[in-house]
């Protein structure tokens, strides 16, 4: 039991980011829920395993992250537009132009390739370090640096075009 | 634009966790304790399983070692130890000892064994296929003695020596100051001989017999053989000083032992006082003393005993005292035969092998004796000239008891009775004679006007005042148709096979000469040219190596009478 006690020392202040990055990259809220507690079961049951608890955070997204790829190749599909909408603005109390707005974003995002769009949600949604992010997805830290500047840039003009699109149209 | 994404990114982190902390709180525990319960039942099937591998790899172990044990080879048993203490003072190593620089293991030189300093070496003759093994001298410690030097032989190509092991010990033994250089030879049809023996000797001096016990050797004299061939063992023990105790185990189990054990000096002396009886074999060559032979009709040879056949002539006998014999003569080849109690017959093709009545062991007694005395006994049987065909010793004593007390005591000779050749149908193929003992039996069962002729001229010889004794006519003994006046006319030796002498004494002068004549009167050699011999004694020296082998007479022709003396030539 010291060693729960311990692991919720430390999990609680991550619970939420954990969430968020759970709700931001799952396709359903099953599938989140899931990739949550899976998540959590992991992380505890290899608890004894790490030495530094200041490695805490990186320690569960990594397990969040490779759980998810490994959702990702049992699924191979994703869920339709209207559950992830449901999973990621359903919860939020805003007037229905906002919920317009977050869903068109939503469904840019993705868009996006699987890293860039890790290493958003990891950096924008879950507030993780660069150097955190680089130890999920491997690779230099240039790298990470690259693909979130990446993946805003494709973001922003994903969603640019959008705007084009409907200007062109109302003329 | 980037605060459209920054609102977004703002927005998507209001969102409530997708569970409460203690949510997540409640499942670990659940967690926790299933993977405790998982844990437990893992280990517990992890030490289940271990214990199982356990007890395999026991058990395994357990087999081969238990295995391994059972079938390890066996030590051979070791043949009685040689842990004999040898006494200090009496044995001496061979550094002592002269070496022979060549030992002849085989009398016809097919082996050699040479042995040099530490070496020993064999050879063999050319047409003799070896193989051999010769090991190293052994070392002789203190007070033990071990293995010792040996030769084995193999393949010889001897037909009656499969396999020659030849033991000898370089390490030579002194025993009582003489030197024991040892080998042995033994010869058998056996592969392989496993060889133990026991040497005992005594202590000289002492009446104390030291035993002694050795493997792989044998100790006899140096001179000294055993052989064992087909099984029957002989040792030439008549130069060993010492006593011999041997036993041999062969292959097959089979031990084979003896000791030969000499008496001390003082009981030799003992024994040597007293004169054992002798017993004297008579060469029934010497006593055909008769030439004449006596001719019987076919009647009169089946009323003497003769059964005769077309095919074979048969005649049952007495051969010695209590055995009745008989021969059977078909075509050139005559089969001898002894019977015991009429339950056994014991054939033995006899035609030329001298046979001793004194061979087997028949049973013999005082009854036997007076019921055989009267019997017929055939001793020897020839051709006309007196080549032998069968013949057969006896004891001279019990001859002399079994002869007619009608017959000249005197006289020990053997009366010839001829069957001629083809009488009866095509048998016999020659001239056969049966030379008869003179007993009781053999004069009644003869024709009586031949019983009568032959008392009358053996009574004529022994009477000692021949002038007053009325002469007969001499039909079978020469020696009643003597009439010169000749003393101690003898021919020796007789039977004789190269050279002989003639002696004779005269009481008065003659002129004569001395010829050998056969028995068909046919001069052979003239031993003595017509000469004037003087009163006194004579002797000649015969040759007759070139004489053929049969019954001769050498006769004195005079001018006063005859005299005349069977003689026989043998090779």
């Amino acid at each position: 039991m010291i060693k729960q006690a311990e692991f919720m020392k430390l999990y609680e202040p991550i619970h939420q980011r954990l969430s968020n990055y759970c709700r931001s990259m799952a396709s359903c809220r099953a599938d989140a829920e899931d990739l949550l507690n899976d998540t959590a079961l992991a992380a505890f049951e290899q608890f004894d395993k790490l030495e530094d608890a200041s490695a805490f955070a990186g320690y569960l997204f990594t397990i969040a992250s490779n759980l998810f790829k490994k959702q990702i190749r049992r699924k191979k599909f994703r869920g339709n537009y209207n559950e992830k909408e449901a999973l990621l603005i359903a919860d939020l109390n805003v007037d229905a132009e906002t919920r317009t707005e977050l869903s068109l974003i939503m469904q840019k995002i993705d868009m996006l390739p699987n890293l860039q769009r890790e290493a958003l949600i990891l950096f924008h949604i879950s507030d993780l370090p660069l150097e955190e992010i680089r130890k999920i997805q491997g690779g230099s830290l240039s790298a990470v640096k690259q693909r979130i500047k990446r993946g805003r840039e494709r973001l922003m003009q994903m969603l640019t075009e959008k705007q084009r699109q409907v200007v062109s149209l109302i003329l | 634009m980037n605060k459209r994404l920054d609102n977004y990114f703002e927005q998507v982190k209001k969102n409530p966790p997708l569970m409460d902390i203690e949510k997540v709180n409640q499942i670990i525990t659940e967690a926790e304790i299933k993977t405790e319960v998982e844990v437990e039942v893992k280990k517990g099937h992890r030490n289940f399983l271990k214990i199982i591998i356990i007890i395999i790899i026991m058990t395994t172990l357990f087999a081969v070692i238990l295995s391994v044990f059972l079938l390890w080879p066996k030590a051979p048993e070791e043949i009685p130890n040689s842990n004999y203490p040898i006494p200090k003072g009496i044995l001496q190593t061979a550094d002592s000892i002269p070496i022979k620089e060549e030992m002849n293991i085989n009398p016809d030189e097919d082996l050699i064994v040479v042995a040099n300093n530490n070496k020993i070496s064999v050879s063999a003759a050319d047409d003799l296929e070896t193989k051999v093994e010769v090991s190293g001298p052994d070392v002789i410690e203190s007070n033990t003695l071990k293995t010792s030097n040996y030769a084995i032989y193999n393949n010889l190509k001897n037909d009656s020596c499969d396999f020659q092991l030849i033991l000898f010990d370089k390490k030579a033994f002194i025993f009582n100051d003489k030197q024991n250089t040892i080998w042995l030879s033994i010869n058998s049809d056996q592969t392989k001989a496993l060889v133990s023996g026991e040497y005992r000797y005594t202590v000289p001096n002492k009446k104390e017999r030291v035993p002694m016990s050795f493997s792989g050797q044998y100790f006899i004299n140096p001179d000294s053989t055993l052989k064992i061939t087909n099984g029957i063992i002989s040792i030439d023990t008549s130069k060993a000083n010492h006593s011999v105790v041997y036993e041999f185990i062969l292959e097959n189990k089979q031990k084979i032992s003896g000791m030969y054990l000499p008496k001390p000096v003082e009981e030799e002396i003992l024994i040597s006082t007293i004169e054992k009886p002798k017993i004297e074999f008579v060469y029934t060559e010497q006593l055909m003393d008769s030439t004449h032979f006596i001719e019987l009709n076919r009647e009169e040879l089946e009323q003497f005993g003769f059964t005769l056949n077309d095919s074979s002539i048969f005649f049952r006998f007495l051969f010695n005292v209590g055995i009745q014999a008989f021969t059977k003569l078909k075509d050139n080849s005559m089969i001898f035969g002894v019977q015991t109690d009429g339950k056994k017959e014991r054939n033995e093709d006899n035609t030329v092998s001298n046979f001793k009545a004194e061979n087997f062991n028949f049973s013999r007694n005082k009854q036997d004796l007076e019921k055989y005395h009267k019997g017929k006994v055939l001793m020897l049987a020839t051709d006309e000239k007196g080549k032998t065909i069968l013949k057969m010793g006896m004891p001279k004593i019990r001859l002399e008891e079994m002869i007619s007390s009608k017959y000249s005591k005197n006289r020990l000779t053997l009366l010839p009775i001829v069957i001629k050749k083809n009488i009866f149908g095509d048998q016999p193929k020659q001239n056969v004679v049966y030379w008869f003992l003179p007993t009781d039996q053999f004069l009644s069962d003869l024709p009586k006007h031949i019983t009568v002729d032959l008392l009358n001229e053996i009574d004529y010889l022994d009477a000692k005042e021949k002038l007053g004794t009325e002469k007969p006519e001499c039909k079978y003994f020469d020696e009643c148709k003597n009439t010169l006046d000749v003393s101690n006319f003898k021919v020796f030796p007789n039977p004789a096979n190269s050279n002989a002498t003639v002696t004779f004494n005269l009481n008065e002068a003659i002129n004569g000469k001395i010829s050998l004549v056969d028995l068909t009167g046919r001069e052979r050699q003239v031993l003595q040219p017509q000469t004037q011999f003087s009163v006194g004694s004579h002797h000649f020296d015969l040759d007759v190596s070139d004489v053929p082998e049969g019954i001769y007479l050498i006769t004195l022709y005079s001018d006063k009478g005859i005299q005349t003396q069977r003689f026989i030539v043998t090779r």
